[in-house]
């Protein structure tokens, strides 16, 4: 018998906060901000296919869950899962800060550190970036309330990182467990960062993920995620950019793993010459279902973005891409490009796409494209013409498709890393426990 | 090296040829003409193994092998080529990848050992000089924003790489300028030799110009209405097909 959503935000409410330990009784602010999200979640439960930007990914395997706060766990637990990667990284395990596993700078220009952290060492700084939330869902508000740690990554204007940084989310659910990493990252004027974000883990939990990221004026990220939760997880992530003037933003976006994954991401691009590449790509098997919501606002004007998301989905799973595009009456002279290319491997499979441009005013350049098909025949049989075996000739033409979003990471190391990972998914069923075998030399 | 008997193909329940019979022996170039619609790349494609046809009666023997019983990939390992008469399009994929892996795939049939990407390399590099192709052309997509005789030119180069013992030629000659013309054939008369058989589907004369064929064929409503010596193409060129009576029992 399956709760109905009202009653499944309640018992989860009324769980989470009997659990939920943390306490800033000295940050004020902080605990008010918990206690308004708490009260949006109060109001706005757990979203329904009656939502329009729901309405294609069911929470009904989650309903009768009974999901409890992630506990913190040895970090020896959690150690396999972490990939072994150079330059600073920061470890999250069940949310919670794993300093033994992570690698922390120590510079002026920059700093990474736990979210919990940062709450005694910077609490002004935090306050400015955590202050006005914009609670979209009920699963943001959820992570508001009860993140129990996370990370803050800032950038003094003119920092440049050299080295990527990862921020590594692992969970290690014994039970149904809920997560709920929370990353507030800003980076300063002229300031330039590669960011990677891993997601891993073992067992039936679910990953909740609300990241901000604020880029000031002329910053420039490469933004790149994986997502390579365990089969039996979910993963719902809030990603919310905000873009000053000629900030430059890159972001990779790959989803593999997980039963559920939903994922949104947005930026507003809010003064002159900001600009945004979204790259995409999902694959999908089994019955995994995997939807990813983009919305770019174009707020002024001489603001660009391009998107291109593709997605290849095999036996009985269901990949759902929606674009949204909002140009503002204001913002003229913007460019605006989105592709979205779908690659259907099975007849049960399926595939959904949808480009929302809503666009106010007439002097812009925008241009949409969208595609659903299978695997090209006369290529198939051209190259299995050539003595090629079949199978191998279709693993080709799957990595093929997918070539364009690998071939645009712009770290080789990294790009050569996926690749691999990406091509022994389209080659084989699908891995337990994830990407990390591939980042062990 | 290929025996055709009593050849019935149909698409869906059309059907398109209508009793082939044709015999190519080893060193043997044969060429087969014939207007629109007659059935000529049908012949082709059934050779080559692909699916969507039909084969109603009769037999393909190649090499003493039941062809039609031997997958497509196979049959290019066992040494079948056939180059396309509109070469696909493959974003994503190299022209080096699909070289290598064709030869290897061919090599490892043959139990020859693998090439390693450096042997390759060398002898891909003296192939490209033989159908005048820059080196460039091996790390492009395979035939993406090719011009129509840069594909026609991958498709004789990965015929000399593969040195296949039939092989297919369908339209090569279609839509190229006469220097492009020169270079596939020359391409092509290289492979000349005495275990080799070369089968030329071509819908006008001008390609035996450059490649003389041992044997000229007709094909016409799904039949062969008509062989003949080399000079047999010259008399088409200048008379056409209206003079054979296409009803005509074959005269070999």
């Amino acid at each position: 018998m399956t709760r109905s959503h009202t009653e499944t935000a309640q018992a989860w409410l009324s769980g989470f906060q009997a659990e939920f330990t943390r306490k800033e009784t000295d940050l004020a602010w902080l605990g008010a901000l918990r206690n308004q999200a708490r009260a949006t979640f109060q109001k706005q439960g757990l979203p329904t296919t009656r939502t329009e930007s729901w309405k294609y990914t069911s929470l009904a395997p989650l309903l009768d869950t009974e999901y409890h706060l992630a506990q913190t766990e040895e970090e020896a637990a959690a150690q396999p899962y972490v990939p072994s990667t150079e330059g600073f990284r920061i470890v999250l395990v069940n949310g919670h800060f794993a300093p033994g596993l992570s690698r922390l700078p120590q510079t002026e220009e920059w700093g990474l550190m736990s979210l919990y952290e940062a709450s005694r060492l910077t609490p002004g700084r935090l306050e400015d970036h955590l202050l006005h939330p914009n609670l979209e869902s009920g699963f943001s508000s959820l992570n508001e309330a009860f993140w129990e740690d996370g990370v803050f990554l800032y950038l003094n204007p003119a920092a440049q990182v050299k080295e990527p940084v990862w921020i590594i989310c692992v969970n290690v659910a014994h039970q149904a467990s809920i997560s709920h990493p929370r990353l507030a990252i800003s980076l300063g004027r002229h300031s330039r960062l590669a960011l990677i974000e891993y997601h891993v883990g073992q067992g039936p939990y679910l990953s909740n993920i609300r990241s901000t990221i604020h880029l000031d004026e002329n910053a420039h990220l490469d933004y790149l995620r994986l997502q390579c939760e365990h089969p039996l997880a979910h993963h719902i992530a809030d990603i919310e950019f905000t873009q000053r003037a000629g900030a430059t933003l890159q972001s990779h976006s790959f989803t593999l793993g997980g039963a559920l994954s939903r994922i949104s991401l947005s930026t507003c691009l809010s003064d002159a010459k900001a600009s945004c590449r979204l790259f995409g790509l999902m694959l999908g098997q089994n019955h995994q279902h995997q939807d990813e919501h983009t919305h770019i606002r174009h707020a002024a004007a001489h603001t660009h973005s391009e998107e291109h998301y593709r997605s290849i989905q095999d036996d009985a799973s269901h990949g759902i891409f929606c674009g949204r595009i909002k140009v503002e009456a204001g913002a003229l002279q913007c460019t605006a490009k989105q592709t979205s290319h779908n690659l259907l491997l099975s007849p049960s499979a399926e595939a959904t796409t949808l480009p929302q441009l809503e666009i106010l005013n007439d002097d812009i350049t925008c241009s949409h494209g969208a595609t659903v098909g299978q695997l090209d025949e006369t290529a198939l049989f051209y190259l299995i013409s050539r003595g090629l075996d079949p199978d191998e000739a279709r693993a080709l033409l799957k990595q093929a498709f997918a070539k364009t979003i690998l071939d645009s990471i712009p770290n080789p190391a990294l790009k050569d890393k996926i690749s691999r990972l990406i091509q022994e998914k389209l080659g084989q069923p699908l891995r337990q426990g994830g990407a990390h075998v591939f980042f062990h030399d | 090296m290929l025996d055709i008997r009593n050849l019935h193909v149909a698409i869906g329940d059309k059907p398109i040829l209508k009793g082939i019979d044709l015999q190519v022996k080893p060193g043997e170039v044969h060429a087969i003409m014939g207007p629109n619609g007659s059935g000529k790349s049908t012949l082709a494609q059934v050779l080559a193994g692909r699916e969507g046809y039909h084969i109603t009666a009769g037999e393909i023997r190649y090499e003493q092998q039941d062809l039609l019983k031997l997958a497509p990939e196979i049959r290019a390992r066992e040494g079948l080529f056939l180059a396309f008469q509109y070469p696909v399009e493959i974003p994503g994929v190299t022209n080096i990848y699909l070289l290598k892996a064709a030869l290897n795939a061919r090599r490892k049939h043959l139990g020859l050992p693998e090439l390693d990407a450096i042997d390759f390399l060398q002898l891909v590099k003296d192939k490209l000089k033989l159908v005048n192709m820059d080196e460039a052309f091996l790390y492009r997509p395979v035939n993406e924003g090719f011009s129509g005789g840069e594909k026609k030119r991958n498709e004789i180069l990965q015929m000399i790489l593969l040195e296949p013992k039939l092989a297919l030629l369908d339209e090569t000659d279609s839509g190229l300028d006469i220097d492009a013309l020169k270079t596939v054939s020359e391409g092509v008369n290289t492979m000349r030799d005495p275990a080799r058989s070369i089968l030329l589907i071509t819908h006008y004369q001008r390609l035996l110009d450059y490649i003389k064929p041992d044997v000229v064929h007709v094909l016409a409503q799904g039949k062969i209405i008509h062989s003949g010596g080399p000079d047999l193409a010259r008399t088409l060129e200048d008379r056409g097909y209206g003079w054979l009576d296409t009803d005509q029992e074959v005269a070999v």
